[in-house]
């Protein structure tokens, strides 16, 4: 039989068909032939092969062990697995996949970002490991050096998870409550660096920890959802529904905080922000029938405008609406196929995908069912294969966790 | 006058000629569009039409790709928007992606093929499609079902290819 034509294509080609494969079959490919390896290795293929993963959001999914009736810690292993849905129209049961599986007791999920999962280690109260699960490596973030006799488990708060592109480190904001100092810890050094930042509280300037909120990455800023400002009203006037906002800003070039102009909505503390396409979107939860989505027009300028008014994602689903506070951090909002403005919002009571565009909405049924053991998580993750200094290859053994990859 | 409209034909490498709206093909193909703005001048006042050579793609392969062209292309198809959300079953949102997966459903030579006249063509929409269904051929599969299905040689020493499966082992 002839050989097909394959080998004839030009090697940009080959590279453009092989940009649109997903981490895994990137590895796979390279060890087809030496031509391949050569495409896939390259750090510019690397990076443009980050660019393009598509957005998932990262569903937990409990597996329980049938074999313990005894739930008392210690006499089962009950196990977490980490499933990715794709954010995109035409999003099914299909293209949901498996990422990484492990017991549930081990590992906390605080943060994902640049296709890299912040872990807190359960056994050790304060320990970090960064995991990358397209490539399979692992990175440790060095601990803070522990004051006694503080109880170890309300030593620190964190608050974002964040790449920090000059560097090229991933880097962890955390606060620690005695003495009220904050530090920065980074892939690149060993010892964590205090910064000066004494005069931030986080109480008073309204920002959460990564248990509660991931703060939105756009050209080296880290944003927060916005609050209510100070003075404002908190229950708007009648007919009046407009009030200002807040929103915290963290500079990680300059590693400063400020303030800006957040969307003017009364109920800012049910607002979710995130990225599409390079510009800053809130979407607000406050409402019964609606979710506004508010984009961030002109950013120096903090001009925002309510582009959107979508159905909310619990209207159709018949495990009902969730309450206020339930509505908007814990929530899922975030966009995927940049080009085509496709954004997926609600949580396993509701999941939507809307077509920003033609203006289309679709129900995620397989998810939003609780019998599932399914539950949507606020995190994003886009598969990343670039090399990393930092990040290396370690066993389940090594790491003392039974791991399960995908 | 103005009502009549315009057509081109392309003469495949086999010497097929081919039909198409020239605002179809124009909208559809950097490359042709760029052999129509060359030619219009000599033809400005002739009633003559013009025929423009495709050498580097065979009738059967034009052919498909013209077909892919008028779907896509013809701006008759443009949907305009709603006011209010509509919902939707999952495959509602883009008509003609049946059609577009109907379309890549063929044997790998022929695949190739369409790959390449895509990019000879500068449609970047079938070159987005045609490469993306052969990323979808390759996924999932076993290194050696790859080089069988894709006709490649193996080119790695023996002492290469056990370094290569080392560092990926748990890819594979």
């Amino acid at each position: 039989m002839e050989a097909t034509s394959i080998s004839h294509l030009s090697s940009d080609t080959i590279t453009d068909i092989l940009l649109r494969l997903p981490a895994k079959s990137i590895l796979c490919a390279g060890a087809v032939c030496t031509a391949w390896r050569r495409i896939t290795t390259n750090t510019s293929f690397r990076a443009e092969h980050a660019r393009l993963q598509p957005a998932n959001v990262v569903l937990y999914t409990y597996q329980f062990s049938p074999r313990c009736i005894d739930r008392r810690p210690g006499y089962y292993e009950d196990e977490l697995a980490l499933d990715l849905l794709p954010i995109s129209s035409d999003s099914d049961e299909a293209a949901r996949r498996r990422l990484i599986r492990y017991p549930m007791e081990t590992f906390l999920l605080l943060a994902s970002c640049n296709g890299v999962l912040l872990f807190q280690f359960q056994k050790s109260w304060g320990n970090f490991l960064l995991c990358n699960p397209a490539m399979g490596q692992w990175a440790e973030l060095s601990p803070l050096p522990p004051i006694r006799p503080e109880p170890a488990k309300v030593m620190i708060d964190e608050y974002a998870f964040y790449y920090h592109e000059p560097s090229g480190e991933y880097r962890l904001l955390l606060r620690r409550l005695r003495g009220r100092s904050w530090f920065i810890l980074s892939t690149g050094t060993t010892e964590p660096r205090e910064v000066n930042l004494c005069a931030w509280l986080p109480e008073t300037m309204g920002i959460t920890t990564l248990l509660r909120t991931t703060p939105v990455a756009l050209q080296g800023r880290l944003h927060w959802p916005p609050r209510q400002a100070a003075g404002a009203p908190v229950v708007a006037a009648a007919g009046e529904s407009e009030t200002a906002t807040t929103m915290v800003v963290f500079d990680t070039l300059s590693e400063t905080f400020h303030l800006m102009a957040g969307p003017p909505t009364a109920t800012a503390y049910q607002t979710k922000v995130f990225d599409l396409a390079g510009q800053l979107v809130a979407a607000d939860f406050g409402g019964e029938e609606h979710v506004d989505l508010w984009f961030l027009e002109d950013y120096n300028a903090g001009k925002w405008e309510r582009r959107h008014r979508a159905p909310t994602p619990w209207h159709t689903g018949t495990l009902g609406v969730p309450e206020p506070e339930w509505r908007g951090p814990n929530s899922v909002a975030a966009a995927g196929d940049d080009r085509e403005g496709i954004v997926m919002l609600g949580n396993h009571l509701g999941l939507l995908v809307y077509n920003l565009r033609t203006r289309t909405a679709r129900a995620v049924d397989s998810v939003a069912a609780s019998e599932h053991n399914i539950v949507v998580s606020r995190h994003v993750f886009r598969e990343n294969l670039k090399q990393h200094p930092s990040f290396a290859a370690r066993s389940a053994a090594e790491l003392g966790v039974n791991i399960f990859w995908y | 006058m103005a009502s009549e409209k315009k057509v081109v034909f392309l003469r495949s490498s086999d010497g097929e000629a081919f039909e198409v709206s020239e605002e179809v093909i124009s909208a559809a193909s950097v490359t042709i569009k760029g052999m129509i703005d060359e030619e219009s001048p000599s033809r400005a006042d002739t009633a003559a039409t013009t025929t423009l050579a495709i050498p580097n793609v065979t009738a059967a392969t034009l052919s498909r790709v013209l077909h892919y062209v008028n779907k896509h292309f013809d701006a008759a198809a443009v949907v305009g928007r709603p006011d209010d959300y509509i919902f939707c079953a999952p495959g509602d949102e883009h008509p003609l992606a049946r059609f577009d997966d109907d379309f890549v459903d063929v044997d790998n030579d022929t695949l190739i093929d369409l790959v390449h006249a895509a990019e000879y063509l500068h449609i970047k929409k079938l070159f987005d499609l045609t490469c993306k269904a052969v990323a979808d051929k390759l996924k999932g599969r076993t290194i050696d079902q790859i080089r069988e299905t894709f006709g490649i040689v193996n080119d790695y020493t023996v002492e290469e290819e056990v370094e290569v499966y080392r560092e990926n082992s748990w890819a594979f």
